[in-house]
């Protein structure tokens, strides 16, 4: 029982080693100390502002510093975005962007390197909604055929939209390889391309105008009541398909766009989980031309299990400088890149939230409202980031105006708004 | 519940079956050894020395197989179904991890025969019951694979059923002691409704032990291994869309590049131990004593990314045990020291929907000190009266880190606790005991900051997790019981307890024959 008096000394003595702040020393070295270099082409302005975000793939956190030495970063793996305002020789003010994308920030002290592009922005239209999800049929089936894109007039003079082609990109969002050559820098890779026909000045589109391209001009009502009419569409886009068992239809109302290229032998509809990139350009050569020297070839590998499988393929690239919008969509869950060079698109958008998500159906991606000028007229969100410039997982604005379902069970639109948020008042 | 699943579950079923018919029928050992080896003491003899017991507060050092003969003096078993109901006051915190409360009905049988130097033990079990309310955890034992969990904004109820079942002996010469034991538990987790998580635990215990007599006392080293592994499986069934899935990192955090991926997951892990300990060779009256180390290692991976290894777990635990055991008073102090360290894996692109690992960061931290002290007393050992008395106080420091976020807890409470046992015989047939009991948990130390960002519903639970952790309690227990004789060495035995917190109350109700 001698061992008895002890036991107050033990206590006392596990207690002054508890009450000790202890460290959790592993969990402090995961940090680095990262410099970067934002290397301009020659003839660009410098930037007037800029800000670098860190966006941590791994944790999804995001760093925003507005200086590149003396940044203190976690370990990980990283998107860099940079973006700055400038102002040309000329005066006109413009944007600086740049983006890396799977940057490995593992070591204790990490030097990068990117590029900036100088960008100003086009005096065109805009893409300002893509409802790419379609609607679904009281079975609970999908329906194809409305989906659409929208475009319009964000300035205060009249354009001429006859000559912009609407594109989609060949490379999705959710699956990314190494290819080579690696043209992002100089062109958009594609696999659809649909152009408004004229001569240039037959497709006028006023300050505030909007334009409907469809996938098919007809009243969808009366194939699927939970749909809605495109019959009063501007354009639609119209394949004659050499599969008996899929074949298009050529809307008596609506006159189609000029087919250039559609990878597809049967009918062309837009991603219905919004893995592409869709976007306009203005093609400056003839189609002839273009169909001849705008083909590349690529090669990428396949990496699996079983081994590593040599790919090529061939598509077509639009140059940069022709695209005037492009937005790209993906998913949360699966994103991997965005498939065009950031200084056309810094980010994606989306409809669901994960792979074959079911709520995104009915639902479009819709440019935000910034204001409503004195006209009476929206007045969109233009900076290429489709992140900060659309709203995603909106009711389509053909919906809210025709007040049709806005789910399988039917219930109907009973709001009109701008950008699939804000009211129209 | 899957086919598959249905019939590995039948199979255990069939095997505790057999295993609870062996212990009733154990060959080498007949009614008639027991009986001499127990001749001075009744079944309810028995039952009121498993009341007034004082080796309850050495639990640790009995789990050494080859001191588990030392345990009690008597043969002690039993057979029974219970049912026990847990519940949270409304408006109090709680663990939305745990749910809101369960219900449990339980069948189990338990064996601990002396025969001459040998002492075989057993038991098997079959738990069914719901937990209700679970949320942001779809994975099963979260005190086992904790942080890392697989969870969404949904949950709901979780039916569950458990299996369980071992035994072991544990045999002297009179200067070796030596003992081996063997356990398995399965649990069975499921939800009917959306998110439909089927989770499938295994836990397999493997433990070894010798001693050797050295004067008055037993030196023994135990070993023990554990295999575990653990496999969920989430379904949506919904035409109207499915929850996002998230991997939990811990206090609120998340593995946001998987979000939304990776519905199958499975957890397999290793722990060993070694412990060394003292105890007295006769009289079971002396020193006793018990220092141990615990490594457990896991690795939680994502089965439908190409196995894709989320994260690897590491713990280690240190503990020391040491006090008193005479004849009518025990005394006890102890101290473990635990720390857990979660490594989760860095990748880079996917190619063709393989991940390669670039890194990896220590990104969890899991500190748990616990220190305390115990003290018990039997008053009164009457034939018609018993009376023991137990207190204890138990500080708690426990730390966690997640530096993905910046995200850090620290709890430190104070628990103590007093009771007190009384045992009546009413006849000599009739045995009735109480035990009501007092305790409270003051806290010392509490703070919680929250991740920088995260998912909001996530952060919302860790928040919840950490008030009711740290919640001051006073709790008030009392368990009756009612033990009568029946023909044959048997006994029939009836227990209601009830609990209740500051938080939370607890009823249970068993009913058992004990022989």
């Amino acid at each position: 029982m001698k061992l008895l008096r002890y036991l107050p000394i033990l206590s006392g003595l596990i207690m002054s080693v508890s009450s000790c702040d202890d460290t959790l020393g592993d969990t402090q070295a995961n940090t680095c100390d990262v410099i970067i270099d934002v290397t301009l082409p020659e003839g660009t302005p410098e930037a007037t502002a800029y800000h670098l975000t860190f966006h941590n793939i791994t944790t999804g956190q995001d760093t925003t510093i507005t200086n590149t030495r003396g940044i203190t970063l976690m370990k990980g793996l990283y998107d860099i975005t940079y973006e700055g305002t400038a102002t040309a020789e000329s005066g006109a003010a413009g944007s600086l962007r740049g983006k890396i994308t799977s940057v490995e920030i593992l070591d204790r002290y990490v030097a990068i390197d990117m590029t900036a592009y100088f960008t100003v922005e086009t005096d065109d239209l805009i893409i300002s909604e893509v409802f790419f999800t379609g609607t679904l049929q009281s079975s609970g089936n999908q329906y194809y055929g409305d989906d659409y894109v929208k475009l319009y007039n964000n300035t205060d003079h009249v354009i001429y939209a006859d000559g912009l082609t609407l594109f989609e990109s060949k490379f999705t969002t959710t699956q990314k390889y190494d290819y080579t050559p690696d043209i992002m820098d100089q062109a958009v890779t594609v696999q659809a391309l649909y152009t408004i026909p004229g001569s240039g000045q037959d497709v006028p589109v006023q300050p505030g105008g909007y334009l409907l391209l469809a996938d098919t001009g007809i009243d969808h009502r009366v194939a699927n009541p939970n749909s809605f009419d495109l019959s009063h569409a501007d354009f639609e886009w119209y394949d004659i398909s050499t599969k008996p068992a899929n074949i298009d239809i050529d809307s008596p109302y609506v006159p189609n766009l000029d087919k250039w290229y559609c990878y597809t032998l049967s009918f062309w509809v837009l991603h219905n989980r919004g893995f592409k990139a869709y976007g306009i350009a203005r093609i400056p050569v003839d189609k002839e031309t273009y169909m001849k020297d705008y083909y590349y070839s690529y090669d990428y590998e396949i990496v699996s299990a079983a081994g590593t499988f040599p790919m090529s393929q061939s598509a077509y690239r639009l140059p940069n400088e022709w695209v005037v919008d492009i937005v790209n969509c993906s998913v949360a869950a699966t994103f991997q890149w965005t498939v065009c060079s950031p200084m056309l698109d810094m980010s994606w958008t989306n409809c669901g939230t994960i792979d074959h998500d079911k709520t995104r159906y009915f639902h479009a991606v819709r440019r935000k409202l910034l204001y409503v000028n004195e006209n009476g007229n929206p007045v969109f969100k233009d900076t290429n980031n489709s992140a900060e410039d659309f709203n995603p997982m909106c009711t389509p604005s053909e919906i809210e105006l025709q007040g049709t379902a806005t789910d399988l069970n039917g219930n109907r639109a009973t709001v009109i708004t701008y950008d699939g948020v804000t009211p129209v008042k | 519940m899957n086919i598959q699943n249905r019939h590995n579950m039948s199979r255990i079923g069939q095997t505790i079956i057999l295993l609870v018919s062996f212990l009733a029928s154990t060959p080498d050992i007949t009614a008639s050894d027991i009986q001499a080896s127990d001749s001075l003491l009744s079944v309810v003899d028995r039952e009121k020395a498993e009341n007034l017991s004082l080796s309850q507060l050495f639990d640790h050092v009995y789990q050494n197989p080859a001191l588990t003969g030392f345990k009690r003096n008597h043969s002690y078993s039993s057979a029974g179904i219970s049912w026990s109901q847990d519940r949270h006051r409304d408006g109090m915190p709680y663990n939305p991890a745990a749910g809101s409360s369960e219900m449990h009905g339980s069948f189990m049988a338990q064996t601990y025969l002396k025969h001459k130097q040998s002492t075989l033990s057993g038991f098997a079990g079959y738990t069914t019951g719901k937990i209700k309310s679970m949320e942001w955890c779809e994975t099963s034992d979260y005190d086992i694979v904790y942080p890392y969990v697989m969870a969404d904004g949904t949950g709901g109820d979780l039916n569950e059923e458990i299996y369980r079942f071992g035994g072991g002996i544990s045999s002297s010469t009179g200067k070796w002691h030596y003992g081996a034991s063997l356990a398995y538990k399965a649990g069975l987790y499921y939800r009917s409704v959306d998110p439909r998580p089927r989770n499938v635990t295994g836990l397999l215990n493997l433990a070894a032990g010798a001693g050797l007599s050295i004067g008055n006392y037993i030196t023994a080293i135990g070993v023990t291994a554990d295999k575990y592994k653990q496999t969920n499986a989430i379904e949506f069934m919904s035409e109207l869309g499915s929850a996002k899935i998230y991997h939990l990192t811990g206090l609120g955090t998340d593995y946001s590049r998987f979000a939304g991926t990776g519905e199958s997951t499975y957890y397999t892990g290793w722990r060993y131990g070694a412990t060394f300990d003292l105890h007295p060779a006769r009289n079971i009256s002396g020193l006793i004593a018990s220092l141990g180390v615990t490594r457990f290692t896991f690795s939680n991976i994502i089965s439908d990314l190409n196995k894709l290894p989320l994260a690897h777990v590491r713990e280690l635990e240190y503990h020391a045990q040491a006090g008193w055991l005479g004849q009518h008073a025990a005394v006890n102090a102890y101290a473990s020291i635990r720390r857990r360290l979660g490594d989760e894996n860095i990748f880079g692109d996917a190619t063709s929907g393989s991940y390669p690992q670039i890194s990896t960061l220590t990104m969890y931290a899991h500190n748990r000190i616990r220190t305390g002290a115990q003290a018990s007393g039997i008053i009164c050992n009457a034939s018609r009266f018993g009376l023991k008395i137990n207190a204890m106080a138990e500080y708690i420091h426990d730390n966690q880190v997640q530096s993905a976020a910046n995200a850090r807890r620290i709890i430190n409470n104070l628990d103590m606790n007093i009771n007190c046992t009384v045992t009546f015989r009413a006849t000599q047939a009739t045995l009735f005991s109480a035990n009501v009991g007092y305790g409270h948990r003051h806290p010392i130390r509490s703070t919680f900051n929250k991740p920088k960002s995260g998912i909001e519903g996530a952060i919302a639970a860790a928040d919840a997790r950490f008030l009711a952790d740290s919640h001051m309690l006073n709790c008030i227990d009392g368990t009756v019981t009612m033990t009568h004789a029946l023909p044959h060495q048997l006994a029939l035995h009836i227990a209601a307890h009830c609990t209740t917190t500051t938080i939370a109350r607890n009823y249970a109700v068993t009913a058992s024959i004990i022989f």
